[in-house]
């Protein structure tokens, strides 16, 4: 069965909440640039060690390295190839920084240790090659009992639909001599101008092949910085661990975050519906309210979509800065995963989601009907394409 | 069987130095010469080399550490005689696989025992990170007991951890895998080897090829990413040939365990 990470950034203490006092989600992933070297295995928003160490993960995040001051939390920590850049060092022993950072997780107490490793944008397998070998032999040598070691692997947009590039990592990643116990898959993509998640067909086809080649293959795979696109990459294989987060930049990885500035503009916020498996603009709900239409996007039995659906909700005053806003997503989405992951793997499950997404179509042809036309982002812009993708799956 | 009168071919120091009182027979190649011989009243296989090159010395340096082995040829003496490099090797007596494969003909109890047998002589090779890459039945010789020897490691590959930097194409194109056919060397790996082990079984099996009966055949076949082969529902092999001929590697059992897997019934 799936468990649910909470992808732990920005205003991480909703997530800690949201599972501390609504059992929403599995565990923890602490992304490194929001908690200095040091905050890690204290109390965090009136929060134990000893509560949360067990279930977490730490994302050191070692993807990029930026030339700009923006470094977040990164370079507090002594090993981070972010503080050598922040020093002007040249990062030269990279591999080390590697296994310092693999040190770092196991003397906190970490017990699924995920290992930092660099966005490889060029291709070279030989270059990554290099550097999984000797990272490989590291935990070959030294594997603590009791703790698990996932490898890092990310893609950017332009890998992940470079299907020659795909399977010369398969190839690499699943040979016999790797003692990882998993991988840990981060991927970036590049939506459509206002979309929110991707349909481009090579992006799903490949990255399902990733997950499915690797658990054929007995690793266990974690998908972090998913966002609700995991609905029919679950679909289709049995995805160990699938992350949720609130803001966007822990729902989408984007290697640009880690070597570029990139500014966020601000936002009233969005409504993550499970009737029409997609995020409505805030502002799209005055439309619905306005024809009635509101119980059709309803989630069921959701307390924070009651508070945001509320007339009196003040979405325009900071919207995108409330936690119910964020507390419904991560309800509604990992309870719809949670309820994939209950199915049979195979056409069972396929038939499962896609009866899901043809209610989802039902219910915006219903609003068509009604004359309420939600825009862009909150359009079924994506729904034909997974029913496409994951019709093409079927046994 | 050729005669002794061509016992011509070594001279006389030669056969005196190194004790050969017969010759059976001869077989002329390009970079060497190789004669079956009686020496020291033993039978054994003379490989004369004119030009000693890499993939000689490998294949050497892979039958001197695997020694130990039943399922590969013994080296008896390598040494050097007038500029020549002079190989004895053990004779092995039998057939090779091509001229008994008709016997295994729809058999799949006796076409597991061999793939089972060939694979415990390959396991101690993939672990050490080196591949055959040139698996075909005339590399696979049958001994009179029954007992199958791998033969020619001369474009055996060291994996390095798992990416090869340099390449072969077998010539055999009836046995290799895609990855060895469309030249992704990348991709070559102890895998490639499990997919021409699956072509020898299906070959047996059915006395023919899975894949087309032309190199071009095959090649398009493979550019398409189609290794769909015919088979007989009731075919206990089939779940062997539908792992191991996974187009991509990573498609294919992982580690001899799954691959014997796929054997069982």
């Amino acid at each position: 069965m799936v468990k649910i990470l909470h992808q732990l950034g920005h205003r991480h203490n909703w997530n800690l909440d949201c599972y501390f006092d609504n059992q929403i989600g599995d565990g923890f992933i602490f992304c490194a640039y929001s908690f200095i070297e040091g905050k890690i295995g204290t109390e965090i928003s009136g929060y134990k060690p000893s509560q949360y160490l067990p279930i977490s993960l730490v994302d050191l995040q070692y993807y990029g390295y930026k030339n700009s001051r923006d470094k977040g939390a990164l370079s507090s920590y002594a090993f981070h190839p972010a503080k050598m850049e922040a020093e002007g060092t040249t990062v030269t022993e990279y591999p080390e920084l590697i296994i310092h950072g693999i040190r770092y997780q196991e003397n906190i107490g970490i017990n699924k240790i995920v290992i930092p490793i660099r966005c490889e944008i060029t291709k070279d397998i030989l270059r990554f090659s290099s550097i999984v070998e000797k990272i490989n032999k590291f935990i070959s040598d030294n594997k603590k009992p009791g703790v698990e070691y996932y490898l890092t692997v990310s893609f950017t947009d332009s890998e992940i639909k470079d299907a020659e590039w795909i399977e010369k990592v398969l190839t690499l990643l699943t040979n016999i001599n790797k003692v990882f116990d998993g991988y840990y898959i981060v991927c970036d993509q590049a939506p459509e101008y206002k979309k929110k998640i991707s349909v481009n067909y090579d992006y799903y086809n490949n990255l399902s092949r990733i997950f499915s080649v690797l658990k054929k293959n007995k690793f266990q795979v974690i998908y972090a910085y998913a966002n609700w696109d995991a609905i029919p990459f679950l679909a289709l294989t049995d995805i160990d661990y699938i992350s949720i987060g609130t803001f966007e930049n822990l729902r989408r990885f984007n290697i640009k975050r880690f070597t570029e500035d990139v500014g966020g503009g601000p936002s009233q916020g969005w409504y993550f519906s499970e009737k029409v498996l997609n995020m409505i603009r805030s502002q799209e709900l005055v439309k619905l309210r306005s024809n009635n239409c509101i119980d059709l996007i309803r989630n069921n039995k959701n307390i924070f979509s009651d508070t945001i659906l509320n007339l009196a909700y003040p979405w325009a005053n900071n919207g995108n800065n409330r936690p119910d806003v964020h507390k419904n997503y991560l309800l509604a989405i990992s309870r719809e995963l949670n309820e994939i992951g209950l199915k049979r793997l195979g056409n069972d499950r396929i038939n499962y989601v896609l009866g899901r997404i043809a209610e989802a179509k039902k219910i915006y042809k219903h609003l068509y009907e009604k004359k309420v036309y939600l825009d862009e982002e909150s359009s079924d812009y994506h729904l034909s394409s997974w029913e496409t993708f994951l019709k093409s799956k079927l046994i | 069987m050729q005669s002794t009168t061509l016992i011509q071919d070594l001279s006389p120091e030669f056969k005196t130095h190194f004790k050969i009182t017969e010759i059976h027979s001869i077989n002329r190649g390009g970079q060497k010469m190789v004669f079956i011989v009686t020496k020291d009243g033993v039978k054994c296989a003379l490989k004369l080399f004119h030009n000693f090159g890499k993939r000689d010395i490998r294949e050497l340096e892979i039958y001197e550490k695997f020694k130990n082995l039943d399922g590969l040829p013994k080296i008896l003496i390598v040494e050097e005689f007038n500029g020549d490099k002079v190989v004895f090797e053990e004779y092995i007596d039998g057939s090779s696989l091509q001229q008994v494969a008709q016997n295994y003909a729809g058999n799949p109890d006796i076409i597991r025992d061999l793939i089972l047998k060939i694979t415990s002589i390959l396991n101690p090779i993939w672990n050490d990170g080196k591949i055959h890459r040139d698996i075909k039945f005339n590399n696979i010789m049958i001994r009179g007991n029954g007992e199958p020897v791998v033969i020619d490691f001369g474009i055996a590959q060291d994996l390095d951890g798992s990416v090869i930097t340099t390449h072969y194409i077998p010539h055999s194109w009836d046995f290799a895998s895609p990855e060895q056919l469309l030249n992704q060397r990348d991709q070559i790996d102890y895998r490639s080897d499990f997919f021409s082990l699956a072509i020898v079984g299906y070959v047996l099996y059915y006395q023919r090829r899975p894949f087309g009966n032309t190199l071009t055949e095959v090649q398009q076949k493979f550019m398409a990413r189609d290794t769909s082969h015919a088979t007989d529902v009731e075919c206990k092999l089939n779940s062997f040939f539908k792992e191991c001929f996974g187009f991509a590697p990573s498609d294919r059992p992982r580690d001899l365990k799954t691959l014997i897997q796929t054997l069982q019934w």
